[in-house]
């Protein structure tokens, strides 16, 4: 650390000692996997559906840079700056989400994306973050001055939100946004009977959906039994052994020319044929870390808003990943969920690297005189 | 500050058990991972196995025939052939694209290419082009880089040396149909061929041989890495024949334009020394396909190319038959070699009259006289009195209208007519029909192979059957010793009576057919002239004199035959001429002389003891 000491006194110098560096490491690794992946997986993508491979990569090495560029400056942010953000970022994401149902171009059965120029864009995966660090402001407000109708604000926004993704329909979406707010209702110190409700009433709901919905009956029955479609699954699985525990080499893999969806929903498969149970291992250490040591510190962090917040951030991110790779291992139905930073997709990559410089200027050291 | 102190416990433990809810949910996936990846993965990789190994047929190469003295009369040549493995390419058009930039493909061979790409599974090779020459195949491994999928193989086309004058028997091969590829995969490979006809039919399966495989590992673009395991697969058999090539092309050389067929056989072990027939095809136009205006051609011709005359073209003995009729004759006792029957030209039988082919007639004749001068009325009355019975019988058991152990597809067994076969259809036998087969007319139909079959077994006194595989894979088969084949159950003495008869028409002044004498005085040939009426001839023509078959239209002419067997005191060859509307009997001797005067110059029988060819030889061609 020659360029940045300790006693750097510039911006970036203070950013640097103050920023929790093994996170920052583990994220701009990630990223790192996330281009070597691409490259491996997206020429026979691009070959199939007849792009230029040069566009394809080039398109997500830009944004792969993006990213970098935006967990760095996010980070750099006061806590009082990310509130901001999150907020002006809910508000934004919220309407374009639900411009999506006016607007929207319907991709594989879902009104998700609303196209741009140049690009399309998936404002839901916005919403992700924004929304965590919203609901943790509101929590937080509402434990703070109990005039403020915190809580049942951010209940109403999370419905609102729920609704949305309903009608879209983005269930995965919808269960991590789930999940996330439950979490941090559930770090605010919400009683635990009424948390063994809230789960109680998930579990009806779903015994209720199992019963009364056909196409929700079909879905789980065909999932348990191993009926019905489970084509991609089966190939995701058999490139996981094909790889075993060296995997076959770089190129080497045969399931990205088979998978429609290898390079974004099924990049792990290509991970797993190309570079082993090694790879995969790293990769889902690299989560479990990220994860983890964001948890950790918020055992000594006093503050409530940035507890919540970063227990909502940290919650989503290790949940996307683990939706995706559990439904690329066949432990769970296939979601349409997105492996944060190795997938392929513009939307995600910045949706996550948003999140991520979030939690970055949350947990930086902080000096007294810095309020939250 | 107490409240404080508890709520930040409170959220601790929370946040703890939060923390070990996400490690479980991680560590869940990191078993899964271990599960999927290492205990299972050997499961997971045979199956990815089968996208990872390409397991591909090597064709054998096909056993050649060979005549008697190891003379390749069907052999393979190499053939460059660019070949398409679908598999191997994600974009096909694109790769065919790239193709006819350096050779050009027509519309009717990329419509064909894309019919067998349809129609095959995509690892087995779709030929693109064959026939390749060295420099477009050059062209090919050249620009390989762009022709993902394309490989260009060594394959071998058929060749005939001898052309048509084989083409009936060794046969020709085309390539298979759907239905034969259903019965052996092997066939699906590009460019094996199938028997279709001839000795390549009889022996098919041996010549095909018998698959190798090789199992390839190959990389994610279906690069071939390395071999895992070969089998080698077993070159095809050589046959070999009985025949003479050499002889064979003399004798399609002495019927000349002819429409004909002449067979000469070992009457000693019933080898087929040659087998012509006139005119004849080109076998290795069916390697590649034939197109619809040669086979127009050929089916319109009324020489018939396509049809083998030896073995199944039907012809009315005529003459040649008589020998029969005087071996039932003798045989059932009905005369004696000594009885004299009168000649004047014709038998009166109820209100028929029957003719001499000599209007004057023969005056006496015994069973010699009668041959020698083919009289007519001799042997009307020695069918009356042997009845159809015992000549058919006769017949049959000397190989006349029955079907011969030929190793030949396509034989036609002709017709001895009995009582039973006339009731059949619906009439009954009147002694007129017995009559007129004494002299081998009427219904009797014989073949040139049956011909020279009946003659081998009068000169030799066996049972011998008419035969053309020689050896298989250099392994000498039996048949090919005259004690391989039974006694024919006559004494020599009877059969000796009908010999005689036989010199006496060859080599006595006034004998049938002088003109078949050989040259060497020191061999004698036996033989007996033939024609058979294509058309009835009326009484009324035959009566006003002015019948002369010369006049008639070429395909109501009689036809010609003579049969014969040399040398006459130590019978080696047997001899069966037929030209198709030759006209008078007798213009078949001079070809039949000519034939034999080579094959005795040749002497095929004496020269073939050595077995003709090593199996070691045959492996390394």
């Amino acid at each position: 650390m020659a360029v940045l000491s300790r006693t750097d006194d510039s911006l970036l110098g203070r950013w640097f000692y103050s920023v929790d560096r093994w996170t920052l490491g583990a994220i701009g690794t990630l990223i790192g996997c996330g281009y070597v992946l691409m490259l491996a997986a997206s020429p026979a993508v691009a070959e199939r559906i007849g792009a230029t491979r040069e566009m394809f990569i080039l398109k997500q090495v830009v944004f792969l840079a993006l990213a970098a560029v935006i967990v760095v400056s996010v980070s750099m942010l006061s806590p009082r700056d990310i509130k901001r953000l999150a907020i002006a970022g809910c508000l934004i994401a919220l309407a374009m989400t639900a411009a999506t149902m006016v607007i929207g171009m319907e991709i594989k059965g879902a009104r998700r994306w609303i196209s741009l120029p140049g690009m399309s864009v998936q404002p839901s995966e916005f919403l992700k973050p924004c929304f965590a660090v919203t609901a943790a402001w509101l929590l937080s407000e509402g434990k703070k001055s109990p005039r403020f109708p915190g809580m049942i604000l951010a209940c109403c926004v999370c419905a609102l939100i729920l609704g949305l993704l309903k009608a879209q329909p983005d269930i995965g979406m919808l269960a991590v946004v789930t999940v996330v707010f439950l979490a941090q209702l559930y770090i605010a110190g919400l009683p635990l009977t009424l948390v063994a409700i809230g789960m109680g009433l998930i579990a009806g709901a779903a015994v209720l959906a199992y019963t009364f919905m056909p196409h929700v009956h079909k879905r789980f029955d065909g999932y348990w039994k191993g009926e019905g479609d489970h084509y991609q699954i089966d190939r995701a699985l058999e490139a996981f052994g094909n790889g075993g525990f060296m995997g076959r080499g770089a190129g080497e893999g045969h399931v990205k020319d088979i998978l429609p969806d290898a390079h974004a929903d099924f990049v792990f498969a290509v991970a797993g044929e190309e570079f082993g149970m090694v790879i995969c291992v790293f990769i889902l250490f690299l989560f479990a870390f990220i994860v983890l040591r964001g948890l950790l510190k918020l055992l000594k962090e006093q503050d409530l808003f940035i507890v919540l917040s970063c227990t909502g951030l940290v919650t989503g991110f290790g949940l996307q990943a683990f939706v995706n790779m559990a439904s690329t291992l066949g432990l769970i139905p296939t979601k349409g969920m997105t492996l944060p930073f190795i997938s392929y997709g513009g939307s995600s990559v910045v949706a996550v690297a948003l999140g991520m410089g979030m939690l970055l200027a949350l947990t930086r050291r902080r000096g007294r005189e810095e309020p939250a | 500050m107490k409240r404080d102190i508890e709520r930040t416990n409170v959220f601790t433990r929370r946040a703890l058990l939060l923390m070990a809810g996400q490690v479980g949910v991680l560590g869940m996936l990191g078993a899964r991972l271990f599960q999927v990846q290492v205990r299972e993965g050997a499961r997971y990789t045979t199956l990815a196995d089968e996208n990872r190994i390409s397991a591909r047929m090597i064709a054998p190469p096909r056993g050649r025939v060979l005549d008697r003295f190891g003379t390749v009369v069907a052999g393979s040549s190499t053939n460059w052939r660019a070949v398409l493995i679908a598999e191997q390419v994600s974009n096909v058009p694109a790769t065919l694209d790239a193709f006819s930039a350096l050779l050009p493909l027509t519309e009717y061979e990329r419509a064909r290419i894309d019919r067998e790409l349809h129609r095959k599974r995509k690892f087995i090779p779709v030929l693109i082009r064959e026939f390749l020459t060295w420099d477009e195949m050059a062209a090919i491994e050249v620009n390989a880089p762009d022709l993902p999928g394309i490989v260009v193989d060594a394959g071998t086309s058929r060749n005939y040396p001898f052309g048509p004058h084989l083409a009936h028997i060794v046969g020709y091969v085309a390539p298979p149909n759907e239905a034969d590829v259903a019965d052996d995969p092997l066939l699906g490979l590009p460019g094996l061929r199938i028997g279709r006809a001839g000795m390549e039919k009889f022996h098919d399966l041996g010549l095909r041989g018998r698959a190798g495989s090789v199992q390839l590992e190959v990389n994610a673009v279906g690069r071939v890495i390395r071999e895992l395991d070969r089998q080698e697969g077993m070159p095809g058999e050589d046959v070999g024949l009985t025949l003479d090539a050499g002889l064979q092309e003399a004798v399609l050389a002495t019927l000349g334009d002819e429409s004909a067929s002449a067979v000469v056989m070992d009457c000693r072990n019933g080898e087929v020394l040659a087998m012509a027939t006139n005119p004849s095809f080109d076998p290795s136009v069916f390697n590649s396909g034939v197109s619809q205006a040669q086979w127009l051609e050929w089916t319109k011709d009324r020489r018939t190319p396509l049809i083998n005359k030896a073995t199944s073209g039907l012809y009315a003995p005529g003459s040649t038959f008589k020998m029969a009729v005087a071996l039932a004759g003798l045989e059932s006792k009905a005369i004696t070699a000594t009885d004299r029957i009168a000649c004047p030209g014709y038998l009166d039988l109820g209100d028929t009259r029957f003719h001499c082919w000599r209007k004057g007639g023969h005056g006496m004749q015994d069973l010699r006289g009668g041959l020698k001068n083919s009289c007519d009325v001799y042997f009307y009355e020695v069918a009356r009195r042997t009845g159809i019975d015992h000549i058919a019988a006769m017949s049959n058991r000397l190989g006349l209208g029955v079907e011969l152990e030929l190793d030949l597809p396509g034989q036609r067994p002709g017709l001895i007519p009995t009582r039973e076969w006339r009731m059949g259809k619906g009439h009954a036998w009147n002694i007129g029909d017995t009559i007129v087969s004494g002299i081998g007319q009427g219904f009797v139909q014989v073949t040139p192979l049956q011909l020279a079959t009946y003659v081998s077994r009068i000169a030799s006194g066996r049972l011998v059957q008419p035969h053309l595989t020689r050896s298989l894979a250099g392994v000498l088969q039996p048949g090919s010793e005259p004690d391989d084949w039974p006694m024919l159950g006559m004494t020599d003495k009877l059969l000796q009576n009908v010999r005689e008869g036989m010199w006496a028409v060859v080599n006595e002044a006034a004998g049938t057919a002088p003109l078949a004498r050989l040259a060497d005085p020191l061999v004698q040939m036996a033989g007996k002239t033939g024609s058979a009426q294509v058309r009835r001839v009326s009484r009324e023509l035959r009566e006003s004199g002015h019948f002369d078959s010369e006049k008639l239209p070429w395909e109501y002419r009689p036809h010609a035959l003579f049969v014969a067997y040399a040398p006459y005191d130590a019978p080696r060859y047997a001899l069966a001429v037929v030209v198709e509307h030759g006209n008078a009997g007798a213009a078949a001797a001079p070809i039949a002389r000519e034939i034999m005067t080579e094959v005795l110059r040749r002497d095929p029988a004496n020269r073939s003891e050595a077995p003709p060819a090593r199996v070691a030889d045959a492996i390394i061609r």
